[in-house]
Formats: structure tokens, C-alpha cells, sequence
């Protein structure tokens, strides 16, 4: 029937105009969904932000001051950056322990052997806390390099380091700013003999003249005042350089005049056997801890067994003291034979390297056994990586050093005395004397806390005070010139300054990145106003040694990641299209994006 | 260094003492000290418990000042970026004016102006027939610093001079070294938000306002000195305007507060009771003891 059928028709043609619609429909929505999903998942482009971490100018300006001017130049080139200021020993716990950071600026403790880049840069400690490796760097090309030069002595040894050293540079785990000069007010009225050693070694205080009998009281003033809070040896947040601790804590052998030269032992041989490295040490007599126990080869012993593992197996994974670990992870047995002799072994270590390992202080057994259990907070253990040795506040430090604890106001001063049982005054050898005078030059030394470096020269001018132990900047240097008793000492430093990266953040995970980050540092600048000419811009961590490359001796700008731009001036374009070469994108307001 | 600090306390002891003579002679005038012989004892009774509120809240900001400062690092937020995203370099732009007079002038403004500010109310309040603005004067303060206490411990801030040392300087401490000693033994370099110098410098004038149909030259050398004070914790780099800001607002909830809170008479006031009933029974142990020797 012809209604039926167009009954039928209309319905049918709908159905079909309705499904091919619907298909139609559902065919465009869908390709639209898709679209969008696509759309979606492509990740918007956002800016690049890079937080960068320092310490406020009242504990070091150098280090703000090389932050903003870095802060400044990544804001050139589009990066959003944060500078964040965070408390002297905040900041060593934040970046050092809890290695929360993207870019920190900081300046490194002093070195005395090249192997410090080993625990610096070896990808193996990138779990460690301390300066071990930070950055959390893997190369495998220097860790075999690093490794390599720790069995490797002379000129051998030296080249190897020459490579290390350009591959630090091409890659830029860390770059390198300054050598700053260690600038210091002496007055040499009441005690002289300041120049025989750099002030800031601990040796410098025990080769010292007494220049009037009654000159009883050293007074040294110091703008840092963790002494005055914290004298543990081994504390990351507390220690700066260790002079204070390094007196207080004596060593089997003191590197000086450069070489490592026997101190608490008396002599030591090396000798190989079978691939490995030993030494057999011998103690000098009549040692002695400053309560009067006698220090054996076991203090010895323990000390280097529990600094490999401060909480003497006790736990899953050892935990070591961060400070002295490129020194102690040479060492892999210490056996303590009768009361003076220890043999220590060595792997694949050159005695040249070996002897760094010596050179680590001595801590008393009965004292520091105890320290081993997990960090406390009233009574509940507070963290499962950190054993009590790591933050007790070792409030009355027991050392054999040639200084001992006296007493100390927390945040105002420290006063130490002569340790009289030491076996520079008791027994010295032969040639020691010269050196370090047979009777200690002053009956006490009170270390005061000072509010700035002005303050310091005000007060030395004043005769309040002898010396600074704490370096000072160059704006200081007019008043030094001013005074009459204040004296200008400066020296050359090891301790340079850094701006670290953590590797394993975008885009500081690219080397390439990281290599213009080096490029907007305007090194030359920077030790002109920051340092105020008092610093030497460097291209490399070993440069002032003699285990400097050739190639990287600072020639007018850095060899290998030389400053873009003129005159201060950052050729922001010029940073812009090598960005841009090495694939990255900028938004239409000149933002760097994220990839 | 012990000594230093006292003798910088003794010097600020006595140019304030001289001062406040200074003031009390021509803007309260010896009337008034006249009008109120013979009372002396009884109103120092009345507002001794005042005064011993605010050197207790002071005394226990020094004793915790140092568990503060650790809890900041524990719970606070550091807000420096945050602070100078907000405001610049409006504070280096202030220093671009900077000479030597200039820095000397803000410098004995800063410390010296602004304890004179503090002082001389309760000096010139403890004459007045009512001891009520004095009791206002004492609240205010506590206030202010119990408010910029847990500022302190909230949030954590570096100044200007700390954070942007190439372009602002530490201008009181290259001026004046020693000063340091006692800038640093009253507060911490991370507690710059809200500026209790600003705060407490507002309040002073706020309270002068009110008190200024009484004392008409008071509000006439308040205002000026506190806006000296406002400007000298800029100018010398230690404070940014943020912090001006928010010491404004704090002095203005702390002199509020004050106010609602304060008793309309000694009778009412439970601080004033209180502090006559301790008074009392150590008047009266003394007494007892006294008596049986």
C-alpha cells in the first residue's frame, strides 16, 4: 500500500537521515573529542622557573651578590627565577642534607688534595649527604676517571686530573666563579708570628710569640657564631673551614708546607701488596686525650671504623660522616696492633692519595660509641638516616688537640686554653720546635663573637680584640688603613665559589642548558663589584695549583664557557638563538619554555 | 663584648632621660607634675602591673626569641621573594638619596627618636588625672608585640640590605658599627615583617591623636618624629615599605584592641587589681618578716 509504503518511506529515510546524521554527528564529535584530547595531552607550554638558593648577605654577601647578579641574567633571557635566602646553617641543611634545591650559590670548603673531586662528582655518593656529590652528577666517563686518579701518583696522576678537570668544564655539573682573597685585621702588638702559616690553619695560633709576659689572653673575633653553639667535628650545618674544631681535635698527621707531615704518629710506610695499598703507622709515646687517658690504636681504629659508619652497623645502610668522606672512603680496614701501631689498607689508592686519610681527626671511643643510636627528639627517634653523632652540639668537646675546651656563651663566646700534656710541649721533635715553640704563647684564647666586619676593625683598633678569624669583606680594607694597630692580612684562598646545579631537574639536567647558565655569569664583572677586585675569576676548581690544565688558566675570560656579552652587558640575543639552537622555545612575551 | 652592649645601653638611657625631661617640661609642664604631688606613690601602685605586662611579654620575646626563631625555620613561611616581587626596588631607589648627613640623621631617629617615642607617653599619661590612657598606652604596646611575636614566628623575611646588597646598603651599621651589638641583642635579621618600629612609632601617634586636645604639642612632635621613624626604616635599608605597611595595620588592630579593652577605671581593670593584690601581700610578707625579727 502506497500509504504503508510511504508510511514506511518516511520513516526509513528518516532513520537514515537521522543515522547518517547521527553518524555524521557522532563521526564530528568524535574526531572533535579526539582533537581536543590531542590538544589536551600536548602539554601547554609553561615558563621555565628555576629557584635559585643562597645565604642572606649577613652571612656572606659575596654569595647573595653572585646570586641576584645571576637571578638578574636569568630574567634577561626568560627564565622565571626565585631567589631564595635561607640561614647559614638553614642552607647547609637544605641543600647539603636535604638536597632541596634547583641552583644554590655557595662557596666550597678548603681542599688539600685534588681527590676531593672524587666524593664532589662521583655519581656513587649522589645518596650521600655533605658535599657528596649534591649535584646528584652521573658520568660515567669521570667516575672512571675519578677512580682512576685515586691509584695513580706523579705526573701520571696529574694528567689524568687535567682531564678530569676539562671534562668538569665542558659539562658544567657545578660551575665555577671566583678564588676570593681571604681578607683578615691582625695586630701584631701582643703576639707576632702570624705570618709563618695562613691564617685560617689551625697551625697558625700554635706558632705564635708572645710579645710581653703579660700578654695571657688571645682574643680573636669571628662574625660566624656556630663555635659558640656547636663544636661537634663532624656537623655539616656548623663546621665552615674547621680551624676551631682543628685544634681542638687532633690528626695522625697535619698537611703543611706542602706535604702531609706526621702529627699524633710518628712515622708511617707504605707498601703494596697484591694490588693493595697498606700502611703501618706507629703512634708517638705518651699520648693523650685531654682528661688524661691515654690515646691507644684503638681510638685510632674506632675512630675510622666509626666515621665509615657513624652508627657502627646498627643500621640497614652505614652511615657515615659526611665531613672527612672523600678522606675516610679511601680506607677500607684500620686494625689497631698493640697499643701503638695501626695498619690501615687502602684499595686501588696511591700512598700519594692514601696519605689524605690521615690527616682526619681522632675522636675518643668511649664518647662517641655512644652516639651511634638514630637522632632523638625528646625521646622519639626523629629521623631513620641520622645518628646522634651527626647533630649532638658535642657542648664540651673532649679532643687530644693542642687546644681544650674551657667554656662558651652560645651566640657571644668560646674561650679554649693549652692543652700543657700535648706532645708539642711534652715531646717535641727535633725540628717541631722551630716551628711551634716549645711553650704555648698565650694561657688562654676567647673567641668573641662580633656583629660585622666593621665591628671586628673598631674593636681591633680598640685593643678589644687581636685578630679576625673570620675573613672580611674588602669595604673593611679603608678602616684597616685608617687604624694603627689593625693590620691588613690577605691570602690566598682555596675556597671558591660555586653555583651548583641538581642535575636531575629540568632544564639543569641538560648540560647544554647548564653550560649558558655558566655563559651569563660575568665572572670578571662579578670580581670586580663583588669582590671589589679582592678575588680571582677561574675556570676551573684547582686553579691557583699547580694541577691547574693548562687550558684553563683564566686568560681575560673563561676558555671554555666564556661570558656572552660585553662589558657587563649580557647579548641577551645572542643567549636567546644558541637557546633556540639547542631546541628550545620562547613565548611571545620572550619567556623560556619548559620542553 | 658584654661591656659594649652596656655601655650602648647606658648611652641610649641616658639621651632618652634627658629628653624626656626636656619634654616633660614643655608639653606637660610642671602643672600637672605639681597637681599630682603626694599621688605619686599611689598611682605607680595602680600601674606597675601595667608596666610589668609589657617588660614580661618583652622578657619572654628575649627568652624565646632564640626557640622562635628555629620554629620560624621549622613552620614559617619565607615571604623576602614575595616582598620584593610585590614592591621592587622601591627602597634602593629611596638610598639613591642617600648622604652622609642624612644616613646620621635617620640613624639617631631610628634608635634614638623612636625610644624617646616609646617613653615619653607614659611619662606624660602618668600625670594625667585618669590613668586610663596610660593604661591604654601599656595594652597597645603588648599588643603590638604579641601580634608581631607570632608574625615573627609565621613568616620568615630578610630586609632589603640583606636581599639585594648590590643596590641597598646597611647604611646605620656602616655609619655607626657598634650599634649592631644592640640592634642584634633586641631582634633577629629575619624578623622584618611587620616592622615593629613602624608599628609601635603608628601607635605612639594614634594615641596622641586622641590625647590631642590634652597634650596639642605632643601630636605636634609625634607625628613628624614617627614619620621620620617610618622613613628611617626604609631609608637605612632595613625594612621594605611592605613592612611599613603592615606595622601601620598592626598598630592600628593593636591601638583598636587597646582601647575595647582597657578598663574605664583602675577599680575595673583586672590587670590593675591584680598587680594591687600582689603588691599587697608582698607589702605585708615584708611586714610580717620584719616584725618577727
Amino acid at each position: 500500500m502506497s500509504e504503508t509504503g510511504e508510511e514506511h518511506g518516511r520513516p526509513m529515510r528518516r532513520r537514515a537521515v537521522l543515522s547518517s546524521a547521527s553518524l555524521a554527528v557522532a563521526g564530528s564529535m568524535s574526531g572533535c573529542l579526539r582533537r581536543m584530547r590531542t590538544l589536551m595531552d600536548a602539554e601547554t607550554p609553561e615558563q621555565v622557573t628555576i629557584e635559585i638558593k643562597t645565604v642572606p648577605s649577613d652571612d656572606d654577601t659575596a654569595a647573595t651578590q653572585i646570586a641576584r647578579h645571576l637571578e638578574g641574567n636569568l630574567d634577561k633571557i626568560g627564565v622565571h627565577t626565585d631567589l631564595v635566602l635561607v640561614r647559614e646553617d638553614e642552607f647547609h641543611r637544605e641543600v647539603l642534607i636535604n638536597r632541596d634545591f634547583d641552583i644554590f650559590v655557595g662557596q666550597y670548603p678548603p681542599y688539600d688534595d685534588p681527590d676531593f673531586l672524587r666524593p664532589l662528582l662521583h655519581s656513587r655518593f649522589g645518596n650521600e649527604q655533605g658535599w657528596q656529590n649534591p649535584f646528584d652528577y652521573t658520568d660515567l666517563t669521570l667516575d672512571e676517571a675519578l677512580e682512576d686518579q685515586r691509584g695513580n701518583a706523579g705526573d701520571e696522576r696529574r694528567g689524568i686530573v687535567g682531564d678530569i678537570q676539562m671534562d668538569i668544564s665542558r659539562d658544567q655539573p657545578f660551575t665555577v666563579v671566583a678564588m676570593p682573597d681571604e681578607i683578615r685585621a691582625v695586630s701584631h702588638d701582643r703576639f707576632d708570628g702570624w705570618r709563618r702559616f695562613p691564617l685560617g690553619n689551625p697551625l697558625s695560633f700554635l706558632s705564635l710569640d708572645r710579645m710581653d709576659e703579660s700578654n695571657t689572653s688571645l682574643r680573636v673575633g669571628m662574625t660566624d657564631d656556630r663555635v659558640t653553639q656547636n663544636l661537634n667535628p663532624i656537623s655539616v650545618e656548623f663546621r665552615r673551614r674547621g680551624t676551631i674544631t682543628g685544634l681542638l681535635y687532633d690528626s695522625l698527621a697535619r698537611r703543611y708546607d706542602g706535604a702531609v707531615r706526621p702529627w699524633l704518629a710518628d712515622e708511617w710506610e707504605f707498601r703494596n701488596e697484591g694490588g693493595t695499598t697498606i700502611a703501618s703507622i706507629t703512634l708517638r709515646g705518651g699520648l693523650q686525650w685531654h682528661d688524661g687517658t691515654a690515646l691507644t690504636a684503638d681510638d685510632v681504629a674506632f675512630t675510622y671504623e666509626f666515621l665509615e659508619d657513624t652508627s657502627l652497623s646498627q643500621r640497614d645502610a652505614p652511615i657515615p660522616s659526611p665531613r672527612f668522606r672523600g678522606r675516610t672512603s679511601l680506607v677500607t680496614g684500620v686494625q689497631a696492633i698493640g697499643d701503638r701501631e695501626v695498619r690501615m689498607t687502602f684499595a686501588e689508592t696511591s700512598p700519594e692519595v692514601a696519605e689524605r686519610a690521615l690527616t682526619v681527626p681522632l675522636l675518643p671511643e668511649w664518647i662517641w660509641e655512644g652516639r651511634s643510636g638514630g637522632a632523638e627528639l625528646g625521646g622519639v627517634s626523629a629521623a631513620e638516616h641520622i645518628t646522634e653523632a651527626l647533630v649532638t652540639s658535642n657542648a664540651e668537646p673532649l679532643g687530644a688537640g693542642p687546644l681544650q675546651f674551657e667554656d662558651s656563651v652560645a651566640g657571644e663566646e668560646l674561650v679554649l686554653s693549652p692543652f700543657e700534656d700535648h706532645f708539642l710541649h711534652t715531646n717535641p721533635p727535633e725540628n717541631y720546635t722551630d716551628t711551634f715553640g716549645a711553650a704555648p704563647a698565650f694561657d688562654e684564647v676567647v673567641i668573641s663573637v662580633v656583629r660585622s666586619g666593621d665591628a671586628a676593625v673598631q674593636l681591633l683598633d680598640d685593643g678589644a680584640i687581636d685578630v679576625t678569624l673570620s675573613t672580611l669583606n674588602a669595604s673593611v680594607i679603608p678602616a684597616i688603613g685608617q687604624s694603627e694597630r689593625a693590620g691588613l692580612r690577605v691570602d690566598r684562598s682555596r675556597q671558591f665559589y660555586l653555583v651548583g646545579f641538581n642535575t636531575q631537574t629540568g632544564p639543569l639536567n641538560n648540560p647544554h642548558f647548564r653550560r649558558i647558565c655558566a655563559q651569563i655569569l660575568d665572572k670578571e664583572g662579578i670580581v670586580d663589584e663583588v669582590f671589589d677586585g679582592f678575588a680571582r675569576p677561574i675556570a676551573s676548581p684547582l686553579d691557583g695549583t699547580r694541577w691547574l690544565h693548562d687550558e684553563l688558566e683564566w686568560d681575560g675570560e673563561d676558555p671554555v664557557v666564556p661570558f656572552l656579552g660585553t662589558e657587563g652587558e649580557l647579548d641577551v640575543e645572542h643567549v636567546r638563538s644558541q637557546l633556540t639552537e639547542q631546541g628550545f622555545e620562547f613565548g611571545a612575551g620572550g619567556e623560556l619554555l619548559r620542553r | 663584648m658584654r661591656v659594649a652592649l652596656l655601655s650602648l645601653y647606658l648611652q641610649l638611657a641616658l639621651v632618652i632621660g634627658v629628653l624626656v625631661v626636656v619634654g616633660s617640661l614643655l608639653i606637660v609642664g610642671r602643672g600637672r607634675f605639681r597637681h599630682i604631688q603626694g599621688e605619686y606613690r599611689r598611682r605607680f601602685r595602680r600601674i606597675a602591673p601595667h608596666l610589668a605586662l609589657v617588660g614580661l611579654v618583652l622578657f619572654l620575646s628575649t627568652l624565646l626569641r632564640r626557640v622562635g626563631t628555629e620554629v620560624s625555620w621549622l613552620v614559617g613561611r619565607n615571604i623576602t621573594g614575595t616582598i620584593h616581587a610585590i614592591e621592587g626596588d622601591l627602597v634602593a631607589w629611596m638610598q639613591t638619596f642617600a648622604t652622609v648627613e642624612l644616613t646620621w640623621f635617620f640613624t639617631l631617629i631610628y634608635i634614638f627618636g623612636y625610644a624617646f617615642l616609646l617613653v615619653f607617653p607614659l611619662v606624660a599619661y602618668f600625670v594625667l588625672p585618669d590613668l586610663r590612657m596610660f593604661r591604654v598606652t601599656t595594652l597597645a604596646y603588648t599588643f603590638n608585640y604579641a601580634i608581631g611575636l607570632v608574625c615573627y614566628t609565621l613568616f620568615i623575611a630578610f630586609g632589603p640590605r640583606n636581599f639585594m646588597p648590590d643596590e641597598v646598603e646597611s647604611l646605620m651599621y656602616v655609619a655607626w658599627p657598634q650599634i649592631e651589638l644592640l640592634t642584634t641583642h633586641i631582634n633577629v635579621n629575619t624578623n622584618v615583617f611587620p616592622s615593629l618600629h613602624t608599628s609601635l612609632a603608628v601607635t605612639v601617634v594614634l594615641l596622641a591623636w586622641a590625647t590631642r586636645r590634652t597634650y596639642p604639642r605632643w601630636l605636634a612632635v609625634a607625628t613628624p618624629l614617627a614619620v621620620g621613624v617610618l622613613i628611617a626604616t626604609m631609608y637605612l635599608g632595613i625594612h621594605w615599605a611592605t613592612d611599613v605597611v603592615g606595622g601601620t595595620v598592626l598598630a592600628v588592630v593593636a591601638v583598636w584592641l587597646a582601647q575595647r579593652f582597657a578598663a574605664d577605671t583602675g577599680e575595673e581593670s583586672p590587670i590593675t587589681r591584680l598587680g594591687l593584690a600582689a603588691i599587697a601581700s608582698v607589702e605585708s610578707t615584708i611586714r610580717r618578716l620584719h616584725g618577727s625579727q
